[in-house]
This record gives structure tokens, sequence and C-alpha cells, in this order.
């Protein structure tokens, strides 16, 4: 790094857990400092030079992630016991010069699609600013790229969990992760994008997957795969669950195989689903189906137990 | 990954693409997301079904972008 670089890093607090929680569930919400274009060029990310987009950002998925706005339907972790025992750290960089080690997000080739770069970013957060963190939000203000994704966490299955059972197969709510899930967030996404990117970000390689309920897919948690669709979709933790018929309205394809659990209000769609098909252009009242809530809580729970409460 | 908008639905249907190709296109995508770790890529079988996936991908974009190739168009790449 040049020596006359100044570089900037603010860490605010946004939110602190119950200080009975010793080692709460930790949400970074980092600005990208530089962006990895397909081609591999790396080039400083416009959201270094906008805080106050940055700073919209953040409120967006904050509010969301806790079930804020009035019009939202879908608590998820604004749930009392989930609530305060999440801590949510917002990091603005500035002044970072453009080189790979600062990329914390990729647009993709073939496509307006942004990843983060899970690895270089938790590097950056334990190394640098020593924060361990959970699920972690990158902010980017790609000029090209703007459909946000995300990938889950690898578990550190090695230092245990909470056990869990789905349809007779064992499985574990991780307390740490070897790589945090992850989400490549655009400055102008609305908070419904950051509740379903999260739904993903939160989701285990190992231990399960929330996959996007709009594509015939039909694997991970909350999708299957077979016709005629059966009355039951699973059994999670000795819960029954039953499956959604008709798609919430939208209805499945006939070329489909791909089926989805039941829902909380059957007149919009599920947040891994197709939002943008909601009833009337009301997105926010699409809430996680039964199982995918059920299991993201649990997950949370289960890090939020890991240090034991005072 | 955050679904296609009836707005770009509508765009890329106006570039000639069909529902088949739009709906493959974000199955594809998302199948690269969560299908496998990527911590799993160092594995021939993962990168090589990875490298179908994401040659059919560009492919795939071409037309929603109203580029679809002709078969000798696409002949002639693939056998470069």
């Amino acid at each position: 790094m040049p020596p006359e670089a100044v570089l900037q890093q603010t860490i605010v607090a946004l939110r602190t857990a119950a200080p009975r929680h010793r080692e709460p569930f930790v949400i970074a919400i980092i600005s990208n400092p530089c962006l990895s274009a397909p081609g591999g060029e790396v080039r400083v990310d416009p959201i270094s030079r906008d805080e106050p987009a940055f700073q919209s950002a953040v409120q967006t998925i904050f509010e969301a992630l806790f079930g804020q706005p009035a019009d939202q339907a879908e608590p998820f972790l604004g749930t009392d016991d989930v609530a305060e025992g999440c801590t949510v750290q917002h990091i603005f960089l500035a002044g970072y010069p453009a080189e790979r080690q600062y990329a914390f997000v990729q647009e993709a080739p073939d496509s307006d699609l942004i990843g983060a770069r899970r690895w270089e970013v938790d590097e950056f957060l334990r190394d640098t600013l020593g924060i361990r963190a959970d699920l972690v939000f990158v902010v980017t203000a790609s000029e090209t790229h703007n459909r946000d994704a995300a990938t889950a966490a690898t578990d550190d299955e090695a230092r245990g969990g909470v056990a869990f059972t789905m349809d007779g197969v064992r499985g574990l709510h991780c307390y740490y992760t070897l790589i945090p899930g992850a989400v490549a967030f655009h400055a102008s996404s609305n908070g419904m994008i950051a509740l379903h990117e999260a739904g993903h970000a939160l989701g285990s390689y190992q231990n399960g997957v929330i996959s996007d309920l709009y594509v015939d897919d039909g694997s991970g948690i909350n999708a299957k795969r077979g016709r005629p669709i059966p009355e039951r979709f699973a059994v999670l933790n000795g819960t029954s669950y039953r499956t959604d018929p008709s798609r919430n309205g939208l209805g499945y394809p006939d070329t489909w195989q791909a089926y989805h659990c039941e829902l909380h209000d059957p007149e919009y769609p599920s947040v891994m689903d197709n939002f943008w098909e909601a009833a009337g252009g009301a997105i926010h009242r699409c809430q996680h189906d039964r199982i995918t809530r059920q299991f993201l809580l649990d997950r949370v729970r289960a890090k939020i137990s890991r240090g034991g409460a005072i | 990954m955050k679904p296609f908008s009836p707005d770009e639905i509508e765009r890329f249907k106006r570039n000639g693409a069909t529902d088949v190709e739009i709906e493959e296109y974000q199955r594809l995508q998302s199948e690269r997301l969560y299908a496998n770790d990527p911590a799993a890529f160092r594995t021939l079988a993962v990168r090589t079904e990875d490298d179908l996936r994401r040659r059919r991908i560009g492919e795939l974009w071409r037309i929603l972008n109203g580029e679809r190739q002709t078969r000798e168009e696409v002949g002639r790449l693939t056998s470069r």
C-alpha cells in the first residue's frame, strides 16, 4: 500500500447484544473498497466515495433484518429472544488503493451478478479489524452490475453445535463458521432483497442451504422434488410441516418438479420466491415459509447460545 | 440471487428470449451459487460441472441480451 494513502475506517455499533450474551451473533455491514471486474481488473468501488449512499444501505439492511418497517410482515431477527442476542456493526472504508486484497465484491461474467469474495472480506474483518462476523453484507455501488447474490456459510463442524434432524437425517447448527455467509448488496437495493439474500447467507453448505424458490431446483432445506406433490413437506425436529400445494397463487409450472413448504400467509409469495410477483406489488407482505424461518432462527439461536449466558 | 423483475423479463422477451431460456438462465446461476460450497471447487468433478454450466450461462446471457448466435457461429466459437 502506498504510504501516502489516507485510509478511513469508521466502525459503528448499530445494535449491541444484551450484556448477558457472552458471544452474540455478529452481523457486519461493510462498504466495499474495490471491485474485481469480470476480466480480473480491479478498480475503486464508487461506494467508497459516497458515505451517504452506504449509510442509506445500512439502514435498509438493518431495518429489514429486524422487521422494523411498518409495512414489513416478516419479523425475522426482530423476534425478541433473537434480537437481544445480536450485535450489528457497520464499517465504512475509504481511501484504499485498487488492489485485489481489498476487492470484496466481484462482478460475474455473462451477467449483472455481484458476488462477495467471502474469504477476503472475512480475513479483513478478522485480521485487520478484529471482527468475527457470523453474517456479512458487503455494500457496493458497481456501475455495471447490480444483481445481488449471497453465498452460504462453510460451517466449522469440529467446534460443535446444536443437533437437529430433518426427515430422520441428522444435521448440526454449528456454533462457528470457517467462512461466514456473505451477501453482495447493491446500494440501490431494497429491504426485501436484503431479507432474501440473508436467507441464503444464513444457510450452510454442509448442513442445509436455503434455495431460490423461483427456479425449478428442489434442493436444500426449503425445496424438494417430485410429483405428485405430497401433503407433508418435511419433519424438522419432530414437527411436521405441510407443503404449499399451489405455490401461493403463483402456481407451479406444469414442467416443474420442485415443490415448497407451507406459507405463513398464503396470500403472498415466500421471501425466497419471486417476491416481485406479490399481489398488488406488496412485496413487503412476503414472509419466509414456515420451515425456512424456523430453520434459520434455529441456526441463529444456536450461535447466540454458544458462549452461554451470564 | 435476486430474481428478475417483471421489467427485466419484459426486456429479455423483447430481445427474443423465451420463457424457457429466461428460466434456465436463472436456474443455472442459482445452482452455481448454492449447489456446491465454493471450498469444494478444488475437485475436478465440481470444476468440470461448473465449466459446463458457466458456458451455457454465457450462451443464455447473450440470448437474453438479443445476441442469439446461429448454430454455425456457436460451432465456430467452440471449435477455437
